[in-house]
């Protein structure tokens, strides 16, 4: 876990990080996620009795990622831009003992609570949960089994970047389930507005 | 990113088994349960966008793919 790929360039850097300056913020400001309706909305019942309350709480994704990415006992899978750790605690609980789950996330406080809630599902012996942005991954080359992510991709300033890295740490034959926002086109009235940028 | 040019960065990635499915609009109304984006925020969207804009923001849909 030690290799951190190639030096980004400093036009790259500044955007990357008014960006998370802005996301930091506003992940910093707020009290709660988006909390129990948006997650029985999204997620399975037999999937939201997986998850202890402060992970439901604290549920600020998109979509359903673990239910996209079949995954298997004994695997490796990466969440990138865990939050407060939901997608992680599912996606622990269907690896098992023998698999290991990495929570990728570039706020300190996030991590902190993913670490709590995975302790509270009971998959914290297979969750190791890292600082680290999605434009330099902190994951060895080809050791991943699935990547997943819910709505994070989207805020990269690099989101080629982001593929790429994806692409280099998973092992030949792993898959990739992302749920994001795509868009056609943005009115300029959410384009200019930062408070946009951060969800 | 645009589903079609999200599609063609993952094949330039090196993804294969591409598929793009699960569409689901996001709209004004769907973002007020994220405490990201304030009430004032939420109802200067509705103030400005037209009814039909406001109702579909976004689309979120679900990216599988594998590496070779």
């Amino acid at each position: 876990m030690s290799e951190v790929p190639r030096a980004l360039d400093s036009r790259d850097l500044m955007r990357q990080q008014e960006i998370r300056d802005v996301a930091d913020q506003a992940y910093s400001s707020i009290a709660t996620g988006a909390g129990r309706p948006m997650v029985e909305h999204l997620y399975d019942p037999e999937q939201v009795a997986l998850l202890p309350a402060g992970a439901i709480n604290w549920a600020l994704g998109v979509g359903n990622p673990v239910r996209n990415a079949e995954v298997r006992a004994g695997e490796t899978v990466l969440d990138v831009g865990c939050g407060g750790g939901i997608d992680s605690i599912l996606a622990a609980k269907l690896v098992g003992a023998s698999g290991r789950v990495i929570g990728l996330d570039a706020l300190d406080i996030m991590l902190e609570r993913a670490r709590a809630h995975a302790e509270d599902a009971g998959v914290a012996n297979r969750c190791e949960f890292l600082a680290g942005t999605m434009e330099a991954i902190p994951a060895l080359d080809g050791s991943v089994d699935v990547a997943i992510s819910n709505g994070v991709v989207n805020l990269s300033p690099r989101k080629t970047r982001v593929l790429a890295e994806l692409w280099r740490v998973l092992k030949p034959g792993g898959r990739l389930a992302v749920v994001d926002f795509v868009v056609d086109d943005l009115p300029p009235e959410v384009l200019t507005s930062d408070t946009a940028w951060a969800g | 990113m645009s589903e079609r040019v999200f599609d063609k960065q993952l094949k330039k990635a090196g993804f294969r088994d591409i598929e793009i499915f699960g569409h689901q609009p996001y709209g004004v109304d769907d973002l007020a349960p994220y405490p990201l984006f304030p009430e004032p925020f939420l109802d200067a969207l509705r103030r400005l966008l037209s009814p039909e804009r406001a109702r579909n923001l976004a689309t979120a849909v679900v990216i599988r793919a594998r590496k070779p």
